[in-house]
């Protein structure tokens, strides 16, 4: 039923390079059908590349791709889809103003003046939603659906046209721990039915936990491929260092995880944010009084459902919005009405969520990146002079200090992985010890190395003296790195968890309302 | 006052409005698509030349109008390449249409009509069984078929943008060229189609101007129709039957002006020159934003792959 012996995709010496980068160097794996097949590497090991190569989204340099057996050659996604093969890629691929509906006909065939086939796609999605749990608006914009009611929709778009391979790329990167439980369960069917699925992924637990088969990438390379279980319910015949061995290679092999709680330095808050309240915007929750402080030494997350305050704390806290009311102190000095270059002079620094949007520019060099927001502190030169050479010499620090990939320091940023693009971003923030860190997922999209490189450069700063400030979707990543944990839901902070209380159950109670009742 | 407002002043609105209108059609295919076209005031201009000078020549009205379409076709194809093929960017090349045509239309009218002829102009409908029907009949009968035409093709477009599947590639691809990509749409393609059609209509409005409107061309005629045409588009959100309305409400202020001139207003005598610029201060108004937040498509002006 479940596995044979027919292979479903299989790469023989796939090679792709962009620019100075091999991103895929001779690479020829084998995904049998019916089988959940994960790939694994770290960030820049040359995973979406050959993602996209199977999809479509660009031909290799040379190498060639069989599906069922047969060569093929693809154009487009469009030509992919149309052979049974289709991905979700980790930027989904829904425009978001169009309807729900009208996404799902867009990658359809139709002669251009016919009428959009509403009746009938409509009616097979209602089938094939049920199937995969999707209770959605249809004519609903797409932008307005939960992250994972935009995953479902994108699956659906792959079951409309029948794949029967289907390609995920981080598909639980931004999913609520719950919601990932219940994709998991879909990917079992859809294997069990026979279609193929390739998982592409950082979290190892994943892999063991459901995948069937291994490939793991270094470099662009394959350095292993393997079985993980005999059949789907046995237990995995690989461990998680094993992997991690493979995945950094010998020289980088990772200690065990460890906790890393810090120390307060010193009475008085660095942070103290009192009943800061901020409206609303759009479908977002705004912030209803609220009010915390922060020490040196001291690293504190902010959990939450996404949607529940984060955003317009971080923007408040920056300076990018003005409180309705409350007030925020920064050692003592009211900053709650100060533009952000005032903050960013006291000594506060940003990692942004989206260093696509906020963080960085694409076009510029690393070192016009490194240097941004840090340009008025002296050091790059005066008001009327920058000095280039000085900006060159301080991303080569952030390059060495943070092992960033880069062909130099005047490389476009958007030559950089994305894995290594954050490096920049972080080492900006970190390599002079700030007052005050604000990180919006500062590890958001990184492997464990790098995730592990990053949390350490926190505690090391917070250690000198900063305090800091973390936002964060992954429980994991609070509880390893905050020595307490603000809860906020609906724009109320519902509870500050620390010592004993701080576990996962308590906090994903609090996430989702379930304790404790009223706000700050 | 009250005898400001006859049925004339609304028939004299609806003519104002017909090429603004039809212009504002082709900016919303050519914007939905992503592709700005400020192109539209001289795609218009080249319309009014070509379609007056075939009609002059070739001694008939509606052929007249087909090569002034297919004049504003070219152009719209020269946009389009401009745009598509070499990546400049949206407004230069707009001003680029603007100029070449400007420059154009007055060497070419200088060059081959010493003393311009009036030309044969597009008939009017009777339209006499619509007579009977209360304001309609008024309205509408004797009108030029330019003006039938923007009560017509509004619905026409909208029909077409959002209920087939050529409207939905539209709108797909004027939202995220690269994600249309992904999703198989040949987005070059699709922006070819828009951009010349946008053309298209421009120049309709022209070959209006030059051949029902007057029978004759004179120089730089189309006069900022474009535009305010543009900022129909706006007004209107980047929807055929919105913009129409924006339209229509420019033209109604336009006859509105002019039936003003010498009046009193309030006992004073407004000067000419203040109310001629009142549809041109509503058009700033219009593209400061200032009519709520009109949002653009997303992927408007911006070139493939610049994500």
């Amino acid at each position: 039923m479940s596995h044979s012996d027919r292979i479903a995709v299989r790469t023989d010496g796939i090679c792709k390079r962009f620019g100075l980068v091999q991103a895929n160097r001779d690479i020829s794996i084998a995904v049998r059908e019916g089988t959940i097949h994960a790939v694994v590497g770290e960030n820049g090991a040359g995973k979406t590349t050959l993602m996209n190569i199977l999809y479509g989204v660009f031909p290799p340099d040379s190498g060639t791709v069989h599906l069922m057996e047969q060569p093929v050659r693809f154009r487009s996604p469009a030509e992919a889809l149309a052979a049974g093969l289709g991905m979700v890629s980790q930027h989904y691929a829904l425009i978001p103003r169009l309807s729900v509906l009208e996404n799902l006909i867009l990658g359809g065939a139709g002669a251009g003046l016919a009428p959009l086939p509403k009746a009938r796609v409509l009616e097979r999605a209602r089938e094939l939603a049920g199937v995969i749990g999707l209770q959605a608006d249809w004519n609903a914009p797409a932008g307005a659906l939960s992250v994972s009611q935009q995953q479902k929709v994108e699956i659906l778009k792959l079951l409309l046209r029948d794949a029967r391979v289907l390609i995920f790329d981080e598909p639980t990167a931004v999913l609520p721990p719950a919601d990932a439980e219940a994709f998991f369960a879909l990917l079992h069917r859809f294997a069990q039915e026979g279609r193929t699925v390739l998982l592409v992924t950082h979290k190892l637990q994943e892999v063991l936990a459901h995948a069937d088969e291994v490939t793991v990438l270094r470099a662009g390379q394959v350095v292993a491929s393997m079985p993980i279980r005999e059949h789907p319910d046995a237990e995995p015949q690989v461990d998680a260092r094993t992997l991690a061995r493979l995945i950094v290679g010998e020289e980088g092999v990772l200690p065990e995880d460890e906790l890393l709680l810090g120390t307060r330095l010193g009475d008085q808050p660095r942070l103290w944010v009192e009943g800061l309240t901020v409206a609303p915007v759009r479908s977002r929750a705004g912030l209803k009084g609220v009010s915390f402080e922060v020490h040196p030494g001291e690293v504190f997350g902010i959990a939450g459902v996404d949607g529940s305050g984060q955003a317009e704390l971080i923007d408040a806290l920056v300076g990018l919005v003005l409180p309705a009311g409350g007030r925020i102190w920064l050692d003592g000095e009211e900053m709650t009405h100060l533009p952000a270059h005032y903050r960013l002079r006291r000594g506060v620094r940003y990692i942004a969520e989206d260093r696509h949007l906020r963080g960085a520019i694409l076009e510029w060099s690393v070192a016009e990146n490194a240097a941004m927001g840090l340009h008025r502190q002296g050091g790059f030169g005066s008001v009327l002079s920058l000095s280039f050479v000085r900006m060159k010499e301080f991303a080569q620090r952030i390059i060495e200090r943070f092992a960033v990939r880069a062909p130099s320091a005047e490389a476009p940023f958007s030559a950089l992985s994305g894995g290594n693009q954050q490096k920049v971003v972080v080492g900006r923030a970190l390599m002079q010890i700030p007052a005050l860190l604000i990180a919006g997922q500062p590890t958001r999209g990184l492997d464990a190395s790098s995730t592990r490189a990053v949390h350490h450069a926190i505690r090391e700063a917070c250690e000198a003296g900063a305090a800091a400030l973390v936002v964060s979707f992954d429980l994991d990543e609070l509880l390893t790195l905050c020595d307490r944990v603000g809860v906020l839901f609906d724009g109320r902070m519902v509870d500050i968890v620390e010592g004993e209380r701080r576990r996962r159950e308590e906090i994903g109670a609090l996430m989702v309302g379930a304790a404790k009742g009223g706000g700050a | 006052m009250s005898d400001l407002f006859d049925i004339e002043l609304f028939r004299s609105a609806l003519r104002l409005a017909t090429p603004l209108a039809l212009a504002a059609m082709g900016g919303i295919l050519s914007e939905r698509s992503g592709v700005v076209n400020i192109g539209l005031e001289g795609q218009m201009l080249m319309g009014a030349f070509v379609g007056w000078a075939a009609a002059v020549t070739l001694g008939s009205a509606w052929i007249g109008v087909l090569c002034g379409m297919l004049a504003g076709a070219l152009l719209g194809l020269l946009h389009a390449v401009l745009t598509q093929r070499f990546r400049a960017d949206h407004v230069v090349s707009g001003m680029a249409v603007n100029l070449l045509s400007a420059g154009l239309t007055v060497f070419l009218l200088r060059r081959f009509f010493e003393r311009p002829p009036g030309a044969d102009t597009v008939a009017e409908w009777s339209l006499r069984w619509l007579q009977p029907v209360p304001v309609l009949g008024g309205l509408l009968s004797g009108q030029s078929p330019f003006v039938i035409l923007i009560l017509v093709l509004p619905f026409a477009l909208h029909g077409l943008l959002y209920h087939t599947m050529w409207g939905l590639r539209v709108r797909a691809t004027g939202e995220s060229a690269h994600k249309s990509r992904l999703a198989g749409i040949p987005v070059r393609v699709v922006r070819y189609e828009c951009v010349i059609l946008s053309g298209v209509f421009a120049a309709l409005a022209g070959t209006y101007l030059s051949l029902s409107q007057l029978n004759v061309f004179t120089e730089g005629m189309s006069a900022g129709k474009g535009f305010i045409a543009l900022a129909a588009v706006i007004f209107g959100r980047w929807t055929p039957l919105g913009a129409t309305a924006a339209a229509l409400g420019f033209g109604f202020l336009d006859a509105f002006q002019q039936r003003l001139q010498g009046e009193l207003l309030f006992g004073t005598r407004v000067p000419s020159e203040l109310l001629l610029s009142l549809p041109y201060l509503l058009t700033i108004v219009a593209l400061a934003g200032l009519v709520g937040r009109s949002i653009p498509p997303q992927d408007l002006g911006k070139q493939e792959g610049s994500e």
